[in-house]
């Protein structure tokens, strides 16, 4: 009796879950470091994170006339996905580039949606109190601002395909502006293509 | 007769042993206790808490949970009661196999649907994610309300295709039964479908399934949000859903305009409503006949559920003379969908009444206390599952003025005001009223930035 439970219950693990495709990248063939999932995984931001750095560099984008290096500041990231992400996992790969490059630094005084580190205005707001010694607090004038903006965006595009697999394109797209002129100085994209089975959302 | 006397005791315990009582009590009780919490405006969560703790039908009372959270304007609870259902979607519907999802199973056959777990509807799902969209967007989460407006329309794009393929296949796997043929009689089936003529004909379903809110309510986030380019493709879908609406006309005009070099030089009020209680469930029963028997018609009485119309709210809403436009009858969106899967639910009650009848048959050659219980069975287990989503609204509407006076006074359908938002005119508002019935009202107000 025995038996037969475990030989049902093995037929019905092959039934369920057998005849549904695995995660795998887009023209890849290898089975090895495969996606687990159809969402953006780790990999799939450093994929993108590389790939920008080398493009952005390669460029000549942050080579400053005369040597120096730029002010840059970031910009608005948007996830135009359905899943929830954290687009500072791509981001700080990238800022950590730049500033190892040499060729820029990132202000922190100043982004989209607010500083993202409070304490550069938090300690000019001590100019009035007395308790400090005034003469180590930051002087009026002093915070750069920045002559670049980095923003970018993360988009998905879902589409089934005939053998009931979905395929789900991810594409980071990252801008730098030149503030000054308004200008885009340079512009990457890194895509990431998956198909899996179509049974279930890709979130 | 102590063999007779232990199958007879076997049979009736068959459904109480499966699912507790709700084969024999179906799930009106706790339906309509909900809707009188809904009503009542109390934030009362013991019903929810209950189902949720007992994990009974936790897709249904997560969702029905997320409307009254967020009628109490708690909209994390609300969002964290959505996920709940959405989590239950994602791992257990979507990956079961389609016939499964419509019924069809060896339970429901011998017992009734109501001994499975609620497994929703493709609307109720596209709903889901706009509600937890809404919430994010009174919360002042901007970024995750995105997300969500994309899920519900990639629900909406699966949706489609669900509809397109899946279905059909249901009902090839329901012809392997071997009743198939005594089920799909086409006198039985005449029989059925006459009592539905009333709420399947003089209909027009939406194009393709799509729930015209979900895409419109999206491309009105992506306008506040200042993604005016993909706001336009949204609304611009909607006006081609609808080429006469003229609200929908006029965002996509706005959207159209933004996305090129004009600057946005006017805010403006956008006035969301949800307008009276969408279609609900009841079970009627019908006596159809049985071509099961040679030479000899046997008519049985079947329990089925059909759709009934709930009252609307006001007619309209109004503001500086204005009135608002429908934007989506969820009715017809809700008997869409019903109306697509019925051949299934019809055929599934035939056949589950088929096989009772024959047992029933067989019982009452083995003497009367047989025939008892067999009718006794029959009798109990002869529920219909009426289960859907109550909290939804009858339809929703909108309407747009421009911020140039504070506050917005907002007006029922006799020129009542029923509503005084204070708004500031530097920037857009979302103004979200929900209104089941006259007097009850529930205002969200949303500011892209502001909590």
């Amino acid at each position: 009796m025995k038996k037969v439970i475990i030989a049902v219950l093995a037929i019905g693990v092959l039934v369920f879950t057998g005849c549904a495709t695995k995660p795998h990248y887009v023209g890849v063939e290898s089975t090895k470091d495969m996606p687990t999932t159809m969402s953006i995984d780790r990999r799939d931001f450093e994929k993108a994170a590389n790939k920008a750095i080398k493009d952005m560099l390669d460029s000549g984008a942050l080579d400053k006339k005369g040597g120096g290096r730029y002010v840059v500041a970031m910009g608005r990231m948007v996830n135009d996905t359905t899943q929830r992400i954290d687009t500072d996992m791509l981001i700080k790969k990238i800022r950590i580039a730049m500033l190892k490059s040499g060729k820029a630094v990132i202000t922190t005084a100043v982004s989209a949606g607010g500083p993202e580190d409070e304490m550069t205005k938090e300690v000019r707001k001590l100019r009035a109190d007395d308790e400090f010694k005034q003469s180590t607090i930051a002087k009026k004038g002093t915070i750069y601002a920045p002559d670049m903006s980095l923003s970018g965006k993360i988009m998905q595009r879902i589409v089934k395909d005939g053998n009931n697999d979905q395929l789900v394109e991810y594409y980071f797209n990252l801008t730098l502006t030149h503030l000054e002129t308004g200008l885009a100085f340079w512009e990457g994209e890194s895509v990431v293509g998956k198909v899996g089975s179509n049974d279930s959302v890709v979130w | 007769m102590g063999l007779l006397l232990n199958r007879v005791f076997f049979l009736l315990s068959i459904p109480i042993f499966f699912s507790g009582c709700v084969a024999i009590t179906g799930h009106g009780n706790s339906l309509r206790s909900f809707e009188v919490t809904l009503k009542s405006s109390t934030c009362d969560y013991s019903l929810i808490d209950k189902k949720l703790k007992d994990k009974d039908d936790v897709i249904l009372w997560a969702s029905q949970g997320g409307s009254l959270s967020r009628n109490c304007f708690d909209y994390n609870k609300s969002n964290d009661m959505f996920d709940k259902a959405e989590e239950l979607y994602k791992s257990n519907v979507d990956l079961q196999s389609n016939a499964n999802k419509i019924g069809n199973s060896a339970s429901s056959i011998l017992i009734n649907n109501n001994v499975n777990d609620y497994k929703g509807n493709e609307y109720e799902k596209v709903m889901l994610n706009t509600y937890k969209g809404l919430n994010f967007m009174a919360l002042g989460n901007f970024a995750d309300a995105r997300v969500e407006f994309n899920r519900a329309l990639d629900r909406q794009r699966r949706a489609k295709e669900y509809f397109k393929y899946e279905i059909q296949q249901a009902h090839k796997k329901a012809k392997k039964d071997k009743n198939y043929n005594q089920a799909n009689n086409k006198y039985t089936q005449k029989a059925i479908y006459d009592r539905y003529v009333d709420i399947f004909s003089g209909f027009k379903a939406y194009p393709d399934f799509v729930n015209p809110y979900a895409t419109y309510i999206s491309g009105i986030f992506f306008l506040l949000d200042g993604d005016y380019v993909k706001a336009r493709d949204l609304l611009k879908e909607s006006v081609a859903m609808q080429p006469q609406n003229r609200q929908i006309k006029e965002d996509f005009e706005l959207a159209d305009r933004l996305s090129g070099f004009t600057k946005k030089d006017k805010n403006y009020a956008w006035i969301i409503y949800e307008n009276g209680q969408s279609m609900a469930k009841r079970e009627i029963n019908i006596n159809i006949p049985l071509f099961i028997f040679t030479n000899k018609v046997y008519y049985a009485g079947l329990s089925l559920p059909k759709l009934y119309e709930r009252p609307s709210s006001y007619k309209f809403l109004e503001v500086n003379g204005k009135k608002s436009t429908l934007i989506a009858n969820m009715d017809n969106i809700i008997k869409a969908e019903f109306e697509k899967r019925f051949s299934q639910i019809a055929l599934e009650g035939t056949l589950n009444l088929i096989v009772k009848t024959y047992t029933q048959y067989e019982l009452n050659k083995s003497g009367p206390l047989g025939g008892f219980a067999g009718m006794l069975y029959q009798a109990l287990t002869n529920r219909a599952d009426i289960r859907s989503w109550t909290a939804l609204p009858k339809n929703f509407q909108s309407l747009r003025v421009e911020l140039n006076q504070n506050p917005v006074i907002i007006r029922d359908d006799r020129g009542k005001v029923i509503s005084t938002v204070q708004v500031e005119n530097k920037t857009d508002v979302l103004i979200y009223i929900k209104s089941s019935l006259r007097g009850n009202i529930k205002v969200h107000k949303i500011i892209k930035g502001k909590k």
